[in-house]
């Protein structure tokens, strides 16, 4: 299956799956597993855009420990559900209006 | 001999810059998330070996995502940096207004008792004052307050 470029929508795409309190290799591997493989890039790629959204407020974080082994565990606050819902809308719109002009082809 | 997790580590550890905790923080989270994908691929069916080569294949280019990393924290240090300087405009231009306004006599204190218990010049001519014109006595440096402000309380 042909990857897609999520470069631009990153912000958006971790701010979905941080609706549930995940640690970085946990949100990688929704991304991965939502997008059915399609959103498949390189791990490390998250972790500087997770600590970009903490440090703009829109996400928080702690260590957690499981069975022994620690975790950095992200979770969207309430500043984040509101930008969150903003993109939402934006992208929807975006598609609505694609959508409008391939119809018409 | 070096670990594929401890190659990406140190190649990470080396092109990190800013905040030394910070830092550390991510270098921390992301050993405890390869130990996570490795067991998973182990788990999966790949030996140990075969597991953390491909988890560090798939991290990306250590030196790509650190410079990324720098990236963001330079722009949050110029985004800190512009902010403290607007306060310190703000606040010093606060201040200088306040001068001027204690200066001009906006605000000026209220007349002390001894100022009010000065025979005014305003209003009656003088022997010393009779023989300038009118204006001059509002110039000069026995410049008075107003009178209502040295006008005692009026009883109902």
């Amino acid at each position: 299956m042909a990857r897609e470029p999520f470069s631009g929508h990153l912000e958006l795409l971790l701010l979905a799956a941080l609706q549930r309190p995940r640690h970085g290799y946990g949100v990688i591997e929704y991304v991965r597993s939502a997008s059915d493989g399609r959103f498949d890039y390189p791990d490390g790629t998250v972790y500087p855009a997770l600590h970009r959204l903490e440090a703009e407020g829109l996400l928080r974080s702690r260590w957690s420990e499981v069975e022994g082994r620690r975790r950095r565990v992200y979770e969207i606050t309430s500043r984040g559900k509101k930008a969150l819902a903003g993109q939402r809308r934006d992208w929807e719109r975006f598609t609505n209006s694609v959508t409008a002009v391939l119809e018409q082809t | 001999m070096t670990t594929p997790y401890e190659r990406v580590l140190d190649d990470l550890a080396a092109t990190l810059r800013g905040p030394r905790g910070a830092r550390q923080r991510l270098l921390d989270e992301i050993a405890e998330d390869l130990k996570d994908a490795g067991e998973a691929e182990s788990a999966a069916g790949l030996s140990r070996n075969a597991a953390e080569a491909l988890v560090a294949a798939r991290f990306g280019n250590p030196t790509e995502i650190a410079n990324q990393w720098n990236s963001d924290q330079a722009q949050r240090r110029r985004s800190i940096q512009r902010n403290a300087l607007v306060l310190v405009t703000a606040m010093a231009m606060a201040g200088g207004l306040g001068i001027t306004q204690y200066a001009s006599g906006t605000n000026s204190p209220t007349p002390s008792p001894a100022q009010c218990m000065q025979p005014r010049l305003v209003g009656s001519k003088s022997p010393t004052t009779s023989s300038l014109p009118e204006a001059d006595a509002w110039t000069g440096p026995n410049h008075l307050p107003p009178s209502s402000e040295c006008e005692p309380p009026t009883r109902p």
